[in-house]
């Protein structure tokens, strides 16, 4: 029961608003040394030596240093630029050459924040001087930045797969069918808001340059991340390379592409490092965090409740799944995917896996239904990223009503997921 | 109150320390990595030391670079109430936090950490593994280490806290977050 009244005061000292990572330590200490003393900390240098010791998660600094430097070569903008040029004379087209880059950025770097940070810099302007509906302009462009959340390399992968004990090549290949489907449904969604209200993306006026030049120009812009693509998941998928191995090939590649342009200094290089140390030490602190909480709750008895609780649901595997859904999409509104990674789901693993439910399939749905914790109103991380560099035009409501049918298209992959699972090679 | 304004310079002054030797072990363990895939995949070379080394410098990159997050205010926050308390509500939550939450976990994790680093000291404790790693007390005290750091870097926020507090026209070294 301890354990049980310690969830809720933690999630309710969370609201004081002081980082995360030591309030789960500081109520897991409090609450420990009550059940077991203070001996119970002992275990905690063990705990610590095992993630210094994990190298799949040694791939979340590689990966998160090789998108910081990617976005630092300006890639983006390039990518953006070429592809509206070359999409824009059809109605809806920024928006749809938005998604595409959104999907390639993706796929190559994964960081969510650039993305959006880059979108919202270039492709809004852009839609916003050729009358696009501001709402329809925000929603692409937070869903297409968040793409990176499901489309592998993704660091919630990388968290996931080590959380469920599933290989993480297995789980970036599984989620490139639901990946793709999401891409496939947010260029239907644009083409079909423009058959019906062309005012809402109208064509852009031809331009001077001829399309073979747009054409060239849209290549070039494309041979990059398409390259690092495909050594990064090209060498996973094959077989050749370990995550971790193939991010730091990504790493490196990311450099030499750096070099490539002349954007590549050693000021550059110790600012990506150091923007990796931030981000790093953010996800492993609350990971410490975790472990302190997680090592309590086993102690005083309240994994044991909970399981037993879940295990007893109606509708045995159908009713887990509903709730532990339902639970991880309105946790997400409120805390972010590394915190619902590292304490959440590893209290749900065990049940998944009595009831008999397949992980791997159970880790995609997660990451899933992680994803639209980035899109939902009003904690979603990619709202404040695009509000962070929209002009003051836009307000925050046009981007909450944007993001909503976006919002619904994942909610929807995710019930296809979830009743279909065949159809995603589960 | 020119002390607190030193002590608040001298714990940031620790924590950007922190953070250079973590950036520097991130940009070694890039190419540790590399560099084993590398020679792995080329010339069928694998050198268990070097493997190690990756864990070891990875280690660094994170157990540094969590007091350095402190001082730069990186940890995320559930900021639903936070972003909205006045720059005085927000500094005694962060000085009931460092009081409550970090400083009690430090000192138990450091003291635990300690034994176990000295343990391994005595035993003169290694690498399992044929061409591995000696002198595996180096790495195990950077628990302690990173957890000492983490207390003076909750001492900063204490510091600046007060700063916040006595004299809310004083600029602090405090920053706003900065999240990927």
């Amino acid at each position: 029961m301890l354990g049980i009244i310690m969830f809720v005061v933690a999630l309710l000292m969370l609201l004081l608003g002081f980082p995360v990572a030591f309030t789960f330590a500081g109520v897991a200490l409090f609450f420990g040394v009550l059940a077991e003393g203070f001996e119970l900390f002992a275990f905690m240098p063990y705990r610590i030596q095992s993630v210094m010791e994990n190298t799949i998660l040694m791939a979340i600094p590689l990966f998160i240093f090789m998108g910081v430097v990617l976005q630092k070569t300006r890639l983006a903008e390039q990518l953006l630029i070429a592809m509206a040029q070359l999409f824009g004379r059809i109605n809806g087209g920024i928006a749809i050459s938005t998604i595409l880059v959104g999907a390639l950025l993706a796929a190559s770097t994964g960081v969510v924040g650039a993305s959006v940070v880059a979108m919202g810099l270039i492709s809004l302007p852009s839609m916003l001087k050729h009358n696009y509906d501001k709402a329809l302009s925000c929603g692409t462009i937070c869903a297409s930045g968040t793409l990176g959340q499901i489309i592998p390399p993704s660091i919630i992968l990388i968290i996931l797969g080590d959380v469920l004990g599933i290989p993480v090549g297995e789980l970036f290949q599984a989620a490139v069918a639901p990946g793709v489907l999401l891409i496939a449904l947010y260029i239907g969604y644009i083409l079909f808001i423009t058959a019906r209200n062309p005012e809402k993306a109208p064509a852009l006026p031809a331009s001077p340059e001829s399309t073979a030049v747009q054409f060239k120009q849209a290549v070039v812009a494309i041979i990059p991340p398409l390259a690092l693509m495909l050594v990064v998941l090209g060498s996973i998928f094959s077989g050749i390379a370990t995550p971790t191995e193939s991010s730091a090939l990504g790493g490196v590649g990311a450099i030499i592409l750096a070099v490539c342009y002349r954007q590549f200094d050693t000021k550059m290089l110790w600012e990506s490092a150091n923007e990796t140390v931030k981000v790093t030490a953010m996800v492993f602190a609350i990971l410490i965090g975790a472990t302190a909480f997680s090592m309590t709750f086993s102690y005083s008895g309240g994994d044991h409740i909970l399981e037993q609780w879940l295990m007893n649901l109606p509708g045995e595997k159908w009713g887990f799944l509903i709730l532990s859904m339902l639970v991880i999409l309105v946790l997400g509104f409120f805390i972010d995917f590394v915190e619902i990674s590292f304490i959440i789901i590893p209290l749900l693993a065990p049940v998944a896996e009595a009831l008999g439910i397949s992980m791997a399939w159970f880790a995609i749905l997660i990451a899933m239904n992680l994803q639209t914790s980035f899109l939902t109103p009003p904690f979603g991380f990619s709202l404040f990223y695009l509000k962070g560099v929209a002009p003051a035009s836009i307000k925050t409501q046009d981007i909450y009503r944007g993001v909503l049918p976006f919002i619904s298209l994942q909610i929807f992959v995710l019930f296809l997921l979830l009743i279909k699972p065949s159809w995603f090679g589960f | 109150m020119p002390l607190l304004l030193k002590l608040d310079h001298c714990f940031a002054n620790l924590a950007r320390l922190c953070g250079v030797l973590a950036g520097i072990a991130m940009i070694l363990l890039l190419f540790n990595v590399f560099y084993d895939v590398v020679m792995r995949y080329a010339f069928n070379d694998v050198s268990i030391g070097m493997q190690e080394l990756e864990w070891h410098l990875f280690s660094a990159v994170f157990l540094l670079g969590i007091p350095y997050a402190i001082r730069e205010n990186n940890h995320v926050r559930v900021d639903i109430l936070y972003d909205r308390w006045s720059v005085k509500t927000q500094a005694f939550i962060n000085l009931f936090g460092s009081f409550v939450f970090i400083l009690p976990f430090v000192v138990l994790v450091t003291y635990y950490s300690m034994s176990f680093a000295f343990d391994a000291y005595e035993m003169g404790e290694g690498s399992g593994d044929p061409g591995g790693l000696p002198f595996r007390w180096i790495i195990k005290s950077l628990i302690p280490l990173s957890f000492i750091m983490m207390g003076l870097a909750s001492l900063g926020m204490i510091t600046s806290a007060l700063i916040d507090l006595t004299q809310p026209s004083e600029k602090h070294e405090m920053p706003k977050k900065n999240l990927l």
